[in-house]
């Protein structure tokens, strides 16, 4: 019955994703957007922009998914979904797993699809081309999962937007660092498998406990 | 099954009621009435456990149980046709998904169950929502302000629902102005009297 409720719900937010993609485009669209304009302000021949590559990539990345989680909740606060999720006998933290797990498959799979061919445009090869995308897979699923934590806790809030940024932005900066490490350490030649480790860590963490938190959240926004 | 015992609720600092106490005992049909603020919804809220009980208590004969509950929001997404939603619901209720469309059927919403809902008018949308009645198997029933829209046809399905809820040993508590026939008399808790 739990396999079915979680099942459910996650279908449910696929199909919703698919039917506002309008709007679910949006960070993809932001990530190509300013991607393309640092060739432009950098210079396309530059040698400095081959060796801020990594850094370009993640940093906008990043801000690609902190425009995601803004609306999470809030369509469901208004129609009452949140109410339905806290009386229907189901723990809420399990339907805010498959809430969070469909958020970042939403969100992070298409830009983690999308960075390697970024990363080849902006003369990445070999070994650092493969380690974006794969640092990708492991961080951006944090970044969407903390960044849902932040709208859970700012939901209902007038202004929320500014907020959320603030509560997320020093969760994000360790992705940041092991993400962007990892990358540059591979196209340096040096191996980057540790900080690859730390991001999966990291990604088991927010696994475990966000869900945690969001339910908590969630509570707190019906008193 | 369910027993308030002096129970009190606080909006901002201000008593919205209190000293409340009333016994739900299985096949009850039981309307909260009240004027606008009284506090029907908060009410309904804490048996559902929405909200805290801050003051008083609620004593369940076998412990909290879930509830079926249909607020004010219908949890009903307009972006999801009606028996998309009907069928969400069913599941995260522990319902059988497969009963959706002859629920609809039952709601006069057949024809609408491929329609989005924010398509639909605000009574098609509350039934939807009431749908779940035709096939919950939660003892208590929790609905807040459900005659809210429907139309005569709908009030009578809705009402042959709650008839058969109290037949089979179960129980609603809602929140309405309207003394339905479902209703007998003594089943009434009054706010703000």
């Amino acid at each position: 019955m739990m396999g079915r409720a979680f099942a459910s719900l996650l279908r449910r937010e696929a199909l919703l994703a698919w039917r506002r993609r309008g709007q679910q485009v949006q960070p993809l669209l932001f990530y190509v957007l300013v991607m393309l304009l640092f060739p432009l302000g950098i210079g396309p021949e530059s040698a400095q922009l081959a060796a801020l590559a990594p850094s370009l990539l993640w940093i906008t990345a990043l801000l690609a998914a902190l425009l995601a989680p803004g609306a999470l909740f809030a369509t469901d606060l208004d129609e009452g979904g949140i109410e339905v999720w806290m009386t229907c006998g189901m723990p809420l933290s399990w339907l805010a797993l498959a809430k969070l797990l469909a958020h970042a498959l939403v969100v992070a799979l298409p830009l983690v699809l999308l960075s390697p061919l970024l990363g080849a445009w902006f003369g990445l090869r070999g070994e650092a081309l493969w380690m974006l995308p794969a640092t990708m897979a492991l961080g951006l699923p944090v970044l969407c999962w903390v960044g849902a934590l932040g709208a859970a806790l700012t939901l209902g809030l007038p202004r929320g937007g500014m907020l959320l940024a603030l509560i997320v932005l020093p969760f994000y900066m360790p992705v940041l660092l092991f993400g962007s490490g990892a990358v540059h350490a591979a196209l340096a030649g040096r191996p980057a498998g540790g900080a690859l480790m730390l991001l999966g860590a990291l990604a088991c963490l927010a696994l475990s406990l966000v869900p945690l938190a969001v339910a908590g959240a969630l509570r707190a926004s019906q008193e | 099954m369910l027993e308030a015992r002096q129970l009190g609720c606080r909006r901002g600092g201000r008593v919205v009621f209190e000293g409340l106490s009333f016994a739900l005992a299985a096949g009850q049909v039981v309307q909260v009435r009240g004027a606008n603020g009284s506090g029907k919804t908060s009410l309904l809220r804490m048996l559902a456990g929405l909200a805290p009980v801050e003051m008083g208590s609620l004593h369940w004969a076998d412990g909290p149980q879930p509830v079926l509950w249909v607020g004010h929001r219908t949890a009903v997404s307009g972006d999801l046709t009606a028996a998309e939603n009907l069928a969400h619901l069913a599941a995260l209720e522990g319902d059988n998904a497969q009963a959706a469309r002859p629920a609809l059927a039952a709601v006069g919403l057949e024809r609408f169950a491929e329609v989005r809902a924010a398509r639909l008018s605000e009574g098609q949308v509350r039934r939807v929502a009431l749908a779940r009645l035709a096939f919950s198997r939660r003892r208590l029933w929790l609905l807040d302000e459900p005659y809210t829209s429907l139309d005569e046809a709908s009030v009578r399905w809705f009402e042959a629902q709650l008839e058969r809820q109290a037949e089979r040993g179960g129980a609603v508590v809602m929140a309405t102005h309207r003394p339905g026939p479902a209703v007998p008399p003594g089943a009434v808790v009054s706010l703000g009297a």
